[in-house]
């Protein structure tokens, strides 16, 4: 084996954790060994002499190794936190922005002193929306939690979300959960998400904005959803909508706020858990 | 003078040495050493990752071009590039006076 190939491999090796990289890295430092010591060759020397010079100048491949675990780690830990926090807020903002466009298109709906906003309302577009983004969003965000988050707390989120999606299954038949079971999944959810963000709370520094911006959304998506169910006439200009919202803001849907905000922290727990494996990594070899 | 003494403006110098025209990283090396007179001894190995930083955050970019019969990752400076070596130039300028003015007080 030449110096070069050696060197190539040893690299190789203490970049076998990140294979999509290790392809491009090796194929560039090979071209340079090969300008290298064609050049040193030009000046002189023979093959092997100008073989074992150029990989003598690349240096240690330990250190070159870590400086591009290093690299490749911090820019894993940017695009986790950008998916994982953006997969939060696009949860939040759906499900925040589908309600009120169905409250607004029933009040452009047709003119009669009230509208009721039910399952078989005059707009299953806008309801298939609705449930689409608490039925499909919601487990999304879980996903991600479960992805960054430790093992205990896994086990306590996969098993409270079975939970959950067992009872939006029923909503999805139109078979809307009796109290007492979309209490108990609050109830669950709330618990297994507070506890999350007990554990994260050094990485929370924005938590009052985020808490209150997902608050407020569940609060609307809650009025929306309490009164498909109860199928209560909305008068066209009452503030009958404001009167459900304290009610609705401790209904089971708080959870999904508390979910989309804790999958954004745990995500920014995970970047920064990244970030600092790659510096002792980057510690350890140098 | 070892990369330890540059190692803090290794991706300026690199960002300098694109500023002709899009190179591979054997050459850039090389044009860094004429550039510096042959004061720079770069570990050639920390080039690379240099140039990875560089092009993750969008100061160069590269493609692969075709050398008898083998890859070649070539880099060039794209405007973000170009702006951020501006800005790095007046840093350095004002960093090199403030620190001739205190090691060599009139």
């Amino acid at each position: 084996m030449t110096a070069s190939e050696q060197w190539l491999d040893e690299i190789s090796g203490h970049l076998s954790r990140f294979p999509m990289c290790r392809r491009r890295i090796l194929d560039e430092l090979s071209d340079h060994i090969r300008a290298s010591s064609a050049e040193l060759q030009a000046a002189g020397l023979a093959p092997a002499a100008a073989d074992t010079e150029a990989v003598r100048r690349l240096g240690n491949p330990r250190t070159v190794a870590a400086e591009f675990a290093h690299q490749i780690t911090r820019e894993r830990s940017v695009f986790l936190t950008r998916t994982i926090g953006g997969t939060a807020f696009a949860t939040v903002a759906l499900i925040g922005l589908v309600p009120l466009l169905a409250v607004l298109g029933l009040y452009a709906g047709p003119t009669s002193d009230t509208v009721r906003l039910t399952p078989d309302s005059w707009y299953p577009t806008l309801r298939w929306l609705l449930l689409f983004s608490i039925g499909v969003m919601p487990p999304v965000a879980l996903a991600t939690v479960a992805f960054t988050a430790g093992r205990v707390f896994r086990t306590a989120v996969a098993i409270t979300g079975a939970g959950y999606l067992f009872m939006l299954t029923a909503i999805f038949k139109n078979n809307w959960p009796p109290e007492w079971a979309s209490i108990a999944a609050w109830a669950a959810f709330t618990l297994v998400a507070g506890t999350g963000i007990a554990r994260r709370r050094k990485h929370t520094r924005t938590l009052p904005p985020r808490l209150a911006a997902t608050t407020v959304t569940t609060i609307v998506l809650g009025a929306t959803l309490r009164l498909a169910a109860t199928g209560v006439p909305i008068p066209r200009n009452a503030p009958a909508v404001a009167q459900a919202l304290p009610e609705l803001a401790t209904y089971f849907l708080a959870p999904i706020a508390l979910l989309a905000f804790l999958s954004y922290s745990d995500a920014r727990h995970a970047a920064v858990r990244l970030h600092e494996d790659g510096e002792r990594s980057l510690s350890a070899e140098v | 003078m070892n990369t330890d003494a540059i190692r803090g403006h290794l991706e300026m110098l690199l960002l300098a040495a694109l500023e002709p025209g899009e190179a591979y990283g054997y050459a850039l090396i090389e044009r860094v050493a004429a550039r510096s007179g042959q004061a720079f001894e770069l570990t050639e190995g920390s080039v690379y990752p240099a140039l990875h930083r560089l092009e993750a955050a969008g100061d160069v970019q590269s493609h692969w071009e075709r050398v008898s019969g083998r890859r070649r990752r070539v880099y060039k400076l794209t405007r973000a590039g170009q702006a951020r070596l501006g800005h790095e130039r007046t840093e350095w300028a004002r960093f090199s006076y403030a620190v001739s003015l205190a090691v060599n007080p009139a």
